[in-house]
């Protein structure tokens, strides 16, 4: 087995401590990883073939993260998200809910087809959110998805006031109406449960 | 002029996880330790962490501290110069402006008062009026 070289091992160290600053502004990420990699060419030149001590003693890349974020002051942390998994903005889940209610009345196929995408890439990002509790999730997602998407079933396939009769525009309105002001209702409430 | 024993590091007794407590207290000192440590020359980044580390005054990995360097710099607390070397890359050289030599002499006017304070709570019969149990 080939042994990594010196500078292989180092790029790796400063990739993984790019990896952890991605909440840093760009300049700043730079600028450390900058000052990190002459850190360690100096280190090595002074002691040569000692990379793997050196790189141990530089510490662990997300300490070295952190302790940027803290001396830049006042970035938010993103705590304990899981390693390569982002977080997605509160907002994102909220307005697709929402959007997916109102494409499709733009009588549009291909719009229609985005509300759907809309819709299941919404209740995708609200289940795996951190904003929500489970129960906090149901309650949002029946409000916003659930009863919407029954309701709509049952219009389709309800033989009463249907297509064609005289009755049907009020209770498709009407059906509209309601449906809409439950998913602004279920956003609203989400949005304002969230967890900061 | 300075030079890096190889294996000095490894006098570190307890390795790589100090206490809880130090890391908190030096995370209020440790620009100040460092500002001390350029007051009389110039230094470069791994000669200062070099000897932080030997001073004890390095609770972390030695990486954290260059967040902390690059604020000095930003606040204009040190100017840095690059200097060639023998061996190796150029170094940058970390020097205290007249604002850092400022920020560090507040800091030492209060440090003593800061310290008997601490020590006047927490050692046992220093306090006023605390008799030791």
């Amino acid at each position: 087995m080939k042994t990594k070289t010196d500078e292989t091992l180092t790029r790796e160290y400063l990739a993984a401590v790019e990896r952890e600053t991605s909440m840093l502004p760009a300049a700043a990420r730079q600028e450390l990883i900058a000052d990190l990699g002459e850190h360690i060419a100096v280190a090595l030149a002074e002691r040569p073939g000692s990379v793997h001590e050196i790189l141990r003693e530089m510490g662990d890349p997300r300490a070295i993260a952190e302790t940027a974020r803290q001396e830049l002051g006042g970035i938010p942390a993103a705590p304990a998200t899981a390693p390569g998994r982002r977080r997605s903005r509160v907002w994102l889940p909220l307005a697709l809910l929402v959007a997916s209610e109102v494409l499709p009345y733009l009588e549009n196929i291909v719009l229609s087809l985005l509300s759907i995408a809309a819709m299941i890439a919404a209740v995708v990002i609200v289940c795996r959110a951190r904003y929500w509790t489970v129960a906090q999730k149901w309650t949002g997602l029946t409000l916003t998805v659930i009863v919407p998407v029954l309701a709509k079933i049952v219009w389709y396939v309800s033989p009463v006031p249907h297509h064609g009769s005289s009755a049907e525009p009020v209770v498709r309105w009407t059906l509209i109406t309601v449906v809409f002001l439950l998913t602004l209702a279920g956003t609203g409430w989400l949005w304002r449960n969230r967890r900061r | 002029m300075h030079c890096m024993e190889p294996g000095k590091a490894s006098k570190k007794p307890s390795g790589r996880t100090p206490g809880r407590i130090e890391s908190q207290l030096l995370k209020g000192v440790l620009e100040y330790c460092v500002l001390a440590l350029m007051r009389d020359e110039a230094k470069y980044g791994v000669q200062l962490l070099h000897e932080l580390e030997e001073k004890g005054a390095l609770a972390t990995g030695q990486g954290t501290v260059y967040p902390l360097l690059s604020r000095l710099r930003r606040e204009e607390l040190v100017v840095t110069t690059w200097r060639e070397s023998a061996a190796g890359p150029p170094r940058r050289y970390y020097e205290l402006s007249e604002a850092g030599h400022a920020a560090l002499a507040r800091f030492a006017a209060v440090w003593p008062g800061f310290r008997n304070a601490v020590d006047g709570l927490v050692i046992p019969g220093k306090g006023p009026g605390m008799a030791p149990h």
